[in-house]
C-alpha cells in the first residue's frame, strides 16, 4: 500500500505522525512511504533520515493525497486539505468528530475511511492511541506546576520537593487513570506530599501497591475534595469519562479557600476541563490567575515536547498502522475489534454512535458497512 | 539583646531573614525583636504573626539601625543605608564584601561589626548558611531544565522523564556539591538518566552509596566533559570554589558539539558561572539563545521560591543569631570558631583575608584583634 505522512499545520503542532524508524518498519511490509518534506522537522527528523529509511520525500500535501491509498496525520484535515480527500482513501489520525460538525460532513461527502485514533478501544475499554498522549501531559503537569509556583511566575514561593528541614509541597491529583499516575509518579519523585482522589476502589488498591510512601489514595468526594484543596499547593485535574464533557469538581467558591498563589493544572481541559474556573490557554500564554489561584489549562500539553510525544505517538500508533496498510481496511476491521472502533465515517456513513448522536445524523453500524 | 530585622528591598529579594518561629525562639532566650512592618509578607508572615510571637512591628528601618544591637537581612545594606549603621552595631547578613568595594568600605568606615553569612565555616570546610540555598537551588535548577526543554520555550522538546516506551532525557551535572545532589535527586525521581562529574572521588564513593542506579558518577576532566555534552539535554553547573571566581569548564566551543534545544542552567552564575557564554539573567527575563542552545543564569534563583527558602535558610542562621544574641559576639567569636570565620570587618578592620586580598586593604587576623579585647 501506499502510505502518505502528511506535515503538522495546525499552530503549536510540531508532532509527527510516522518516525524514520516507523518507515523501515512500513518498507519491511512491502509499503511505498511518502512523506512530506520537513514533516519531521520539530520533531528532530530531518528529510535525509526519512529518504535513508527508505521514503520519498514529497513536495505537496496535494501531491500525497492524489497517490496515497492511506494518509496520516496527527491532527484533523484542516479546510485547506478538505477537497484533496479522495473517495476510499483511509484517513488515520485524531479526528475528534464529535466536536466538529463542518469536518464529519466533509468526511461524509468525500467517501473516505475516515479512523480516529482516539475511538481505537481495547477489549478492557482502555483507549491505547489515547494513553502515551496522557503519560506524557501527566508528567508536564507536575512541571509546570513546580514551575508556575515560583513566586516570580505568580506562584506563592514554594518548592514542591521542600529541602531537609523544610515542608515540600502538597500536590492533589483528582483522578487516578494514566494522566493521575503519571502526574502522581513525577510528584512522589520530586518528594511531594501527593494525594490521589479517585472513584474507583480497585484502582485505588492497584495505585496503593506500585505508588511509593509519599502517595496518599482517598476515595474521591466533595467533602474529601473541600478539606484537600486547602493544603494544596498544586491541584492537578486528572478526571476523563470517555467520549463525555469533564465534569466540573472544583468550583469557583471553593477556590477561595484555596492557599493564595497555589496552582492549578487542568490536563482535562481538552474534554471542556474539570475547574469551573478553567479557560484554555496556550503555550505561548500558558497561565491566568482567578482570586489568587494561578491556572494552566494549556490544550494539547504534548504539543511542548514534540521530541518524546512523536516517539510515544507513534510507538502505539505504527502496529495499527501497518495492520491497515498490510491487510487492508475491511479485513483489519473484521479481524482486530480494536480497530473496528475507530471507524468514524466510513463511504459517506457515519460508524461511531457518539458522533452521529452529536449532529442528529443517521447512525449506521460499522458491523452492516463490512457484511 | 535588643535584635532588629530588617526588610529586604533588593529588586526579587522576596525572602526575610527571621520567621515567627524564629522570633519565639529568641525570645525565649531572652532578647527582644524588632522587625520591620511588612519584612515577612512575601514570604508568607504578616505582621501579627510576628506581633503574636512576641516581635514589635517598626514603621522604619531608621527606627531599627537606631535601636537594635544587631541588626539581621538576607541581603547587605543598600547605600542609602550606610550612614544608618551605627559603631559597634553588629550585621548579620549575606554580604559578599569581596565583590563590593564600596559596601566594604563603608562598612570599615562605620566601624560595625559585619559578620556573613556565607563565610561561617565548620570545622571540616562546610558552608552551613551557603547549603540551604544551594539545596533549594539544586532542584530549581532541574525544575528549570525541564520547563525550558519546551518547545515554545526555546527548548527541543523533551520530556526529562521520558514515557515507558520513549528514552527520558539526560541531565549532566557538573559538580557533586550541595548543589549537585539536590539536583540529581530531582533529576533521578523524575526519571531521568543522570551523570554527576566531579573530581572528589571520596565524594563520588559517597553519591554512588546514596544514589539510584540511573545516576552515574563520572571524574571530571575537560575530555570526560566533551564526551558526555552531545548526549545531554540539560547541563547544570553546579561548580563552587569557595570564595573565588568559578572555572570555565564548558567553552563556547563545546556548545556547538551539544543537541540544539538543549538546556544550560549555571547555578555557579552567582560566582560568575562555570560556562563561557553564561552571563547573568533575572527571574523576570530568564532566558537567552547562544549557538542554539538555552541558557538560564539567574542570579540567586532561590529569591523565586521565598516561602521554602525562608525556612531553610532560617533553620540554618537561627543558632548562630541566637549564640550571637545571648554571648555578644565577641565571646561567641571566642567560643565558636564557625562564627569567628564569619567575622568579616570588625571595628574598622578587614578581618578577612580574601577581602582584603581583594582590594588591597590591611589584613587585621580576627584573633589578634579578639586578644586585644
Amino acid at each position: 500500500m501506499i502510505v502518505g505522512v502528511l506535515k503538522e499545520i495546525k499552530t503549536e503542532e510540531n508532532r509527527v505522525c510516522m518516525t524514520p524508524a516507523g518507515v523501515e518498519i512500513m518498507r519491511q511490509n512491502g509499503h511505498t512511504v511518502l512523506v512530506e518534506k520537513n514533516a519531521g522537522r520539530g520533531s528532530g527528523f530531518n528529510n535525509k533520515a526519512y529518504s535513508d529509511a527508505g521514503a520519498e520525500i514529497i513536495d505537496t500535501p496535494k501531491e500525497i493525497f492524489k497517490r496515497a491509498k492511506m494518509v496520516m496525520h496527527v491532527k484533523e484535515p484542516l479546510p485547506a486539505e478538505y477537497d484533496l480527500i479522495r473517495r476510499d482513501q483511509i484517513i488515520f489520525t485524531y479526528l475528534h468528530l464529535a466536536a466538529a460538525e463542518e469536518l464529519t460532513r466533509v468526511l461524509i461527502k468525500s467517501g473516505s475511511i475516515s479512523i480516529a485514533y482516539e475511538t481505537i478501544q481495547k477489549a478492557d475499554g482502555s483507549l491505547p492511541l489515547l494513553t502515551p498522549m496522557s503519560e506524557v501531559a501527566g508528567r508536564m503537569a507536575i512541571q509546570q506546576g513546580a514551575k508556575y509556583l515560583e513566586m516570580a511566575q505568580g506562584g506563592h514561593g514554594i518548592l514542591l520537593g521542600g529541602v531537609p528541614g523544610v515542608d515540600p509541597g502538597t500536590v492533589v491529583i483528582i483522578g487516578g487513570g494514566v494522566v493521575g499516575i503519571n502526574a502522581a509518579k513525577m510528584a512522589c519523585g520530586l518528594g511531594a506530599k501527593v494525594y490521589i482522589l479517585d472513584m474507583n476502589l480497585e484502582r485505588l488498591r492497584y495505585l496503593s501497591d506500585v505508588m511509593p510512601s509519599n502517595c496518599f489514595l482517598l476515595m474521591s468526594k466533595p467533602t474529601t475534595l473541600r478539606r484537600l484543596i486547602k493544603e494544596a499547593d498544586v491541584v492537578v485535574g486528572a478526571v476523563l469519562i470517555p467520549g463525555a464533557k469533564a465534569p466540573k469538581l472544583l468550583t469557583r467558591q471553593m477556590l477561595k479557600t484555596m492557599k493564595k498563589g497555589a496552582v492549578l493544572v487542568d490536563v482535562a481541559i481538552d474534554q471542556g476541563g474539570c475547574f469551573e474556573t478553567s479557560k484554555a490557554t496556550t503555550h505561548g500564554k500558558p497561565i491566568y490567575t482567578v482570586e489568587g489561584v494561578v491556572h494552566y489549562c494549556v490544550a494539547n500539553m504534548p504539543g511542548a515536547v514534540p521530541k518524546t510525544s512523536t516517539l510515544a505517538l507513534t510507538n502505539a500508533t505504527l502496529p495499527y498502522a501497518v495492520e491497515i496498510a498490510n491487510k487492508g481496511w475491511k479485513k483489519a476491521m473484521k479481524q482486530n475489534p480494536e480497530i473496528k472502533l475507530g471507524a468514524n465515517v466510513v463511504k459517506g456513513k457515519v460508524t461511531y454512535q457518539g458522533v452521529a448522536e452529536a449532529f442528529g445524523l443517521k447512525f449506521t453500524p460499522i458491523n452492516k458497512v463490512l457484511k | 539583646m535588643i535584635v532588629g530585622i530588617l526588610k529586604e528591598i533588593k529588586a526579587e529579594e522576596n525572602r526575610v531573614c527571621m520567621s515567627p518561629g524564629g522570633v519565639e525562639f529568641m525570645r525565649q532566650h531572652g532578647h527582644q525583636i524588632l522587625v520591620e512592618k511588612n519584612a515577612g509578607r512575601a514570604s508568607g508572615f504578616g505582621n501579627a504573626t510576628y506581633k503574636k510571637a512576641g516581635a514589635e512591628i517598626i514603621d522604619s528601618p531608621r527606627d531599627i539601625f537606631k535601636r537594635a544591637k544587631m541588626i539581621m537581612r538576607v541581603k547587605e545594606p543598600q547605600p542609602f543605608e550606610f550612614e544608618l549603621i551605627r559603631k559597634g552595631q553588629i550585621y548579620f547578613s549575606y554580604l559578599h564584601l569581596a565583590a563590593s568595594e564600596d559596601l566594604t568600605r563603608a562598612l570599615i568606615k562605620r566601624k560595625a561589626v559585619c559578620i556573613a553569612y556565607e563565610t561561617i565555616q565548620k570545622a571540616d570546610g562546610s558552608l552551613p548558611l551557603l547549603i540551604p540555598m544551594s539545596e533549594v537551588a539544586g532542584p530549581m535548577a532541574i525544575q528549570q531544565g525541564a520547563k525550558y526543554l519546551e518547545m515554545a520555550q526555546g527548548g527541543h522538546g523533551v520530556l526529562l522523564g521520558g514515557v515507558p516506551g520513549v528514552d527520558p532525557g539526560t541531565v549532566v551535572i557538573i559538580g557533586g556539591g550541595a548543589v549537585g545532589i539536590n539536583a540529581a535527586k530531582m533529576a533521578s525521581g523524575l526519571g531521568a538518566k543522570v551523570y554527576i562529574l566531579d573530581i572528589d572521588l571520596d565524594r563520588m564513593r559517597y553519591l554512588s552509596d546514596v544514589m539510584t542506579g540511573q545516576c552515574v558518577t563520572l571524574m571530571s576532566s575537560p575530555a570526560a566533559i566533551r564526551d558526555v555534552l552531545p548526549k545531554a539535554d540539560l547541563v547544570v553547573g553546579a561548580v563552587l570554589v569557595p570564595g573565588s571566581k568559578t572555572p570555565t569548564l564548558v567553552t563556547r566551543e563545546m556548545l556547538g558539539t551539544m543537541k540544539k534545544g538543549a538546556v544550560l542552567v549555571d547555578v555557579s552564575i552567582d560566582q560568575g558561572g562555570c560556562f563561557e557564554t553564561s552571563k547573568e539573567t533575572t527571574h523576570a527575563d530568564p532566558i537567552y539563545k547562544i549557538d542554539g542552545i538555552v541558557h538560564y543564569a539567574v542570579s540567586n534563583m532561590p529569591g523565586a521560591l521565598p516561602r521554602t527558602s525562608t525556612l531553610a535558610l532560617n533553620n540554618a542562621t537561627l543558632p548562630y543569631a541566637e549564640e550571637i544574641a545571648s554571648k555578644g559576639w565577641k565571646k561567641a567569636m571566642q567560643q565558636n570558631p564557625e562564627i569567628k570565620a564569619g567575622a568579616n570587618v570588625v571595628e574598622g578592620k578587614v578581618t578577612y583575608k580574601g577581602v582584603a586580598e581583594a582590594f588591597g586593604f590591611d589584613y587585621e587576623p580576627i584573633n589578634k584583634l579578639l586578644k586585644q579585647i
